[in-house]
């Protein structure tokens, strides 16, 4: 993992697509296609592919979203929200069986994750770079952004993944 | 493969919050990883979630309460930190098939309870990997012997003795044993029949109970060589896949050949609900 990262203001944003609310290994552990995570990728992938008339533009294609956001039942239970989507137009119209997720505006660190790195566990890397340099984040969510530079599943060691986190300086 | 050491670092949290209140959160920092990396690995080991673990855990403990001691239901449900006899009552039925009163007078199948999780059995999975692949069985017409055994109710040596001597077995010879892993009495006991294949049409020697089993889908394991993996395996079985694979076990059948010590030799093992 690149140790410092680039911070980034970014207005809101807004992404359509699919999310899960659960534990995301209940089926499976690790790096696995079969569990929640990678099911519903394959739930999101297809809806695009077989519906994409229905479907509002993107505005970055060739990105996809990975939102991974904590609610009450995280630290009691190991539940959270992933959503799988695309960046769309505000409010933009969409198939019902999408949902839209408002990602708020703000400032993010950017961690670019390079081959192993993405199947380690970042997660607290990044909380102990973010400490160690006097930044805090608990807003409850982290963003991972997948672009032309992610291989897949089966390519892990050629693929990069940025992980953005939205942060705060300690104390404001 | 995950290194072992930190989920049982996390086993040990959860063993130490059993009549506590407890959070998986605080189990992923006694692993030393975030909670969502956690989850991940620790369903990756134990083929269960945390939070799942720890329910699994303290109902198994809460069963054994019920079935040792006079405590009120009620209060073996708070002391597990469930919020009302109901929800322990919910969450026990759905894991023993039984409500706890019940248990209470008829006991309880312990086979379903779930021990605490340690280093050799976390090894077993991780060498093993008991993912077991659906078969379609043919039908089975078998000769051999039954009787009530304890525990998973595996063949003992009195039974395959018995029946080599009426048999007279040879070394390769194709052998099933059929097991029937609730004989309806309250005890958790067996019924174990251990047979050899014959053509229906001729007449069983007189001694041997004849068994015929249709046609079925099931479930095929390797069955391990080693004692220990073979009730890890059994274990595995009970406590974590059929509850995962919301099935009730009905029948299992080892499959294998007498050795030429003269001792059944398993190889398979198919699981039927």
């Amino acid at each position: 993992m690149q140790k410092s990262p680039i911070l980034i203001d970014q207005p809101e944003m807004w992404l359509a697509g699919f999310n899960f609310f659960g534990d995301p290994f209940q089926l499976r552990g690790g790096w696995d296609e079969e569990n929640e995570i990678g099911r519903l990728w394959q739930r999101f992938t297809r809806f695009c592919a077989e519906q994409s008339p229905l479907l509002p533009p993107g505005l970055e294609p060739g990105v996809g979203y990975e939102v991974h956001i904590q609610h009450l039942e995280s630290s009691e239970r190991g539940e959270f929200e992933v959503f799988t989507g695309y960046q769309v137009e505000t409010c933009a119209p969409i198939p019902v069986q999408m949902g839209l997720k408002l990602i708020p505006s703000g400032q993010f660190a950017v961690f670019t994750l390079r081959g192993e790195e993405i199947s380690a566990d970042w997660d607290a890397d990044i909380a102990a770079w973010l400490i160690e340099n006097g930044w805090v984040s608990d807003y409850g969510f982290n963003i991972q952004r997948y672009d032309q530079r992610f291989q897949g599943m089966e390519h892990l060691q050629d693929s990069e993944v940025d992980v953005w986190v939205p942060v705060r300086l300690a104390g404001k | 493969m995950q290194p072992i050491e930190p989920v049982l670092r996390a086993v040990d949290y959860f063993e130490r919050h059993l009549r506590a209140p407890a959070l998986v959160a605080e189990a992923a920092e006694a692993a030393g990883y975030s909670l969502f990396h956690f989850c991940r690995v620790f369903n990756q080991v134990t083929s269960l979630t945390p939070f799942e673990y720890l329910m699994r855990r303290r109902l198994s403990e809460a069963a054994k309460d019920l079935t040792e001691q006079e405590t009120r239901v009620l209060d073996i449900a708070v002391d597990f930190q469930f919020g009302s006899a109901e929800a322990f009552a919910r969450a026990f039925k759905r894991m023993f098939e039984v409500q706890p009163n019940l248990a209470r007078r008829t006991r309880y199948d312990a086979r379903r309870a779930m021990p605490r999780l340690d280093a050799d059995y976390l090894h077993f999975l991780e060498r093993q990997k008991p993912d077991p692949y659906p078969v379609d069985l043919t039908a089975l017409c078998l000769a051999g012997l039954m009787t009530i055994e304890e525990g998973w109710g595996l063949p003992s040596e009195t039974l395959s003795t018995a029946l080599f001597a009426e048999t007279g077995q040879q070394a390769n010879e194709p052998l099933w044993a059929v097991i029937y892993p609730s004989t309806g009495q309250e005890e958790t006991r067996s019924l174990t029949f251990l047979g050899v294949p014959f053509d229906g049409l001729i007449a069983q020697p007189s001694a041997l109970a004849r068994k015929d089993l249709p046609a079925a889908s099931a479930f095929c394991f390797s069955w391990p060589d080693n004692t220990q993996d073979q009730h890890f395996l059994l274990q595995y079985l009970y406590h974590t896949w059929a509850p995962h694979q919301n099935l009730n076990i009905r029948l299992v059948l080892l499959r294998g050949a007498s050795s030429s010590q003269g001792q059944p030799q398993f190889d398979k093992l198919y699981v039927l609900g």
